[in-house]
C-alpha cells in the first residue's frame, strides 16, 4: 500500500474562544492532534496604558493601573504605588500598611477562586465555576463596603489607603475567613478528588526549574517546579514581615500541582487575614503627603508577589505630577512567552490545560 | 529562609567597572545601575550570566524609555542564588537605533525586546522572531515615542463641532 501523504494542520485557536482566558489568539499547527508548533499572537487588548500614564497625574494613574489585571486590583495599584512610595520616602502608618495587606489577601483569595472555576470549566467541569462565584460575591461585597465599587476599588493611595474600614467591613471579613476551610473542603472534593480531573492534569507538562529561571516564569508555576519563592517572603513589603505563613511548594512541575499550590495559598491568605484583623493597629490610615504628588526627580523599580506572579512597576519621574515613563512588568506576559516550548508533543487537549494553568488575563498581557 | 534581595556588593560593580572600562557607573535608590556601551552588552552579560561571583540567571524586565536626544533600554537582573540585583542601561541615538539582542542568554527576552521594537523602533540585533507584537502589523509609526500623539487631537477637539453629514452618514431615519 503507497504510503499516506501526511501534512500539519494550521488552526486558529482563539481570539474568541470558551477556553482560552480573554483574547489569545493561539496558531497552533497540528499533525494529526499531536502539536508541531504554538504561535501566540497577543494584543487585542492593547490600550496604551503607559501613554496614557505620561499624561495623568498619579492619582488617576491608580485608578487607570486598576484595569491592567482586571482580575487583582488591589495589587496593580500597590504596584505602581510601592515605587512611588521609595521614591518620595513616604512612611505609611501602621495601619494602612494592614488594611493594604488584608485587601490584598482578600483579593488573591478572589483570584484564585476565579482560577480554581475558570480552570474547571477550561477542562470541561462546569459545575465548579458557579460555587466560585457564590464566594466571589462575598468579597466583592466587603470589597464594596471599603471602596464603594466591587471590581476596580481606587482604594489606595500614595502614602496608606483612601480611608478608613467599618466595623461592618471588619465583622463581615472575620466571619468570611472563618467560613474558608470549610467551603474550600467542598469544592476540593469537586476537583481535586476527581478522577478525570486527576487524569488530565496529573504528569502533564514537564516543567522543570531551568526552564522557569531562564524564561522568567513567576507565581504558583515556579513554586510548581520545586523552588521556594514568593516575594512575601523572601523580599517582604509593605506589612508582610509581621505575619506568619507557609509558601506550599510543588514536587512534580505539573498541573496538578501548580493548581493544588493555588487551593493551598488561598488557606493561608485566610491565614494572614486573620491575623491582620486580630492585631489590626489603630491610628490614621494615610501618611500627610497631597494627594496629587510630585515625586522627586528619579527613578524606581519594586516588585510584589500578585496571584499570577511578579508584578512590577518601572516609574521614571521627571519631577512634575506626571509620571515620564511608567512600565509595567506583568506577569502574565513573561508566563505566556514560556508555554510555547512546553507544549511540542503533547496533545490538543493538554495545551488547554497548560494554558489554563498560567491563568493568563489579557488586559495584563497586554495593558 | 527570608533572605531579602540585596543590592550588589561595590565591588562587584568595581571589577566590572575595571573589565569594561567605558562603562560608567551608577546608582538610583538601591539599585547599582551600570551604563553601558551597546558593543560590550553581550560580553558584559556572558560575564554576568556564567561568572560565579555575580550569576545572574533571572532577567525581569527589559523596558525602552524615550529621553528626546537619545533613547534608552534598561535592563533589570536578578540572581537567584547570590541574592543581589543590578540594573544595565544601554543608550543609542535616534537616528541609530540598533542594539545587541539578549535572547541567546535569557529567553525571557524574547517579547520585551518585540515590545521594545514595537513601541520605540528599536532594532535588536540577532532577535529571532523581531515582528510587532501589541500593535497591528500595519500600524504606522511607533506608539510609545514622545513626539507620536496620545489622540488625535484635531478630530477629537472638534469632535462637538462636527455633524453626522461630515462622517458620510445620513441624518434621516432609515424607512
Amino acid at each position: 500500500m503507497p504510503d499516506l501523504r501526511t501534512e500539519t494542520l494550521r488552526v486558529n485557536f482563539g481570539p474568541q474562544h470558551p477556553s482560552t482566558h480573554g483574547v489569545l489568539y493561539l496558531i497552533v499547527d497540528l499533525d494529526g492532534e499531536i502539536i508541531v508548533n504554538v504561535e501566540p499572537v497577543i494584543g487585542y487588548l492593547h490600550r496604551g496604558m503607559e501613554k496614557i500614564f505620561e499624561f495623568r497625574n498619579y492619582s488617576q494613574c491608580i485608578a487607570i493601573m486598576d484595569r491592567s489585571d482586571y482580575m487583582s486590583a488591589f495589587f496593580n495599584e500597590m504596584a505602581f504605588i510601592y515605587p512611588v512610595e521609595e521614591l518620595m520616602e513616604v512612611d505609611v502608618p501602621k495601619r494602612g500598611e494592614y488594611l493594604r495587606v488584608i485587601m490584598m489577601e482578600l483579593n488573591r483569595i478572589a483570584s484564585h477562586l476565579l482560577f480554581y472555576g475558570a480552570y474547571g470549566m477550561d477542562l470541561g467541569a462546569v459545575t465548579p465555576f458557579l460555587y466560585c462565584w457564590r464566594e466571589r460575591e462575598k468579597v466583592m461585597d466587603l470589597f464594596e463596603i471599603a471602596a464603594g465599587y466591587r471590581l476596580h476599588p481606587n482604594y489606595f493611595r500614595v502614602g496608606g489607603v483612601k480611608e478608613d474600614v467599618t466595623d461592618e467591613f471588619l465583622e463581615g471579613t472575620m466571619q468570611f475567613v472563618k467560613e474558608l476551610p470549610t467551603w474550600l473542603e467542598e469544592y476540593e472534593t469537586l476537583l481535586s478528588y476527581n478522577e478525570i480531573f486527576n487524569l488530565r492534569t496529573r504528569n502533564v507538562g514537564k516543567m522543570t526549574k531551568e526552564w522557569a529561571i531562564n524564561l522568567g516564569v513567576t507565581g504558583p508555576v515556579l513554586r510548581a517546579t520545586g523552588i521556594r519563592w514568593d516575594l512575601r517572603k523572601t523580599d517582604p513589603y509593605s506589612a508582610y514581615d509581621d505575619f506568619d505563613f507557609d509558601i506550599p511548594v510543588g514536587t512534580h512541575g505539573d498541573c496538578f500541582d501548580a493548581y493544588r499550590i493555588r487551593v493551598l495559598e488561598m488557606l493561608q491568605s485566610a491565614r494572614i487575614i486573620e491575623q491582620a484583623l486580630n492585631n489590626l493597629p489603630g491610628g490614621p490610615v494615610r501618611a500627610k503627603t497631597k494627594l496629587n504628588v510630585s515625586p522627586p526627580k528619579g527613578e524606581a523599580y519594586a516588585r510584589i508577589e500578585s496571584p499570577r506572579g511578579e508584578l512590577a512597576c518601572y516609574i521614571v519621574s521627571d519631577g512634575t505630577q506626571k509620571p515620564y515613563r511608567a512600565k509595567v512588568r506583568a506577569p502574565s506576559f513573561v508566563n505566556l512567552m514560556a508555554v510555547p516550548p512546553l507544549l511540542k508533543g503533547h496533545l490538543i487537549a493538554d495545551a488547554i490545560a497548560l494554558f489554563g494553568i498560567f491563568e493568563p488575563v489579557m488586559g495584563e498581557v497586554d495593558r | 529562609m527570608n533572605m531579602a534581595t540585596s543590592e550588589i556588593t561595590l565591588e562587584l560593580v568595581d571589577r566590572l567597572v575595571e573589565k569594561f572600562p567605558e562603562t560608567v557607573k551608577n546608582k538610583y535608590l538601591d539599585w547599582h545601575t551600570l551604563i553601558v556601551r551597546r558593543e560590550d552588552i553581550i560580553e558584559l552579560c556572558e560575564m554576568l550570566k556564567s561568572d560565579g561571583e555575580f550569576e545572574f540567571n533571572f532577567l525581569t524586565d527589559l523596558s525602552g524609555v524615550d529621553y528626546l536626544e537619545y533613547m534608552e533600554v534598561v535592563y533589570h537582573l536578578y540572581s537567584y542564588e547570590l541574592q543581589h540585583k543590578l540594573c544595565l542601561k544601554v543608550r543609542v541615538k535616534p537616528d541609530d537605533l540598533l542594539i545587541p539582542s539578549v535572547t541567546s542568554l535569557w529567553s525571557t527576552a524574547d517579547w520585551h525586546e518585540r515590545e521594545a521594537y514595537d513601541l520605540f523602533g528599536i532594532v535588536f540585533e540577532g532577535h529571532p522572531n523581531l515582528k510587532r507584537i501589541l500593535c497591528a502589523e500595519d500600524f504606522p509609526g511607533h506608539a510609545f515615542r514622545k513626539d507620536f500623539p496620545l489622540e488625535n487631537d484635531e478630530e477629537y477637539l472638534l469632535r462637538d463641532e462636527k455633524t453626522a453629514e461630515d462622517y458620510g452618514i445620513s441624518e434621516d431615519l432609515p424607512s
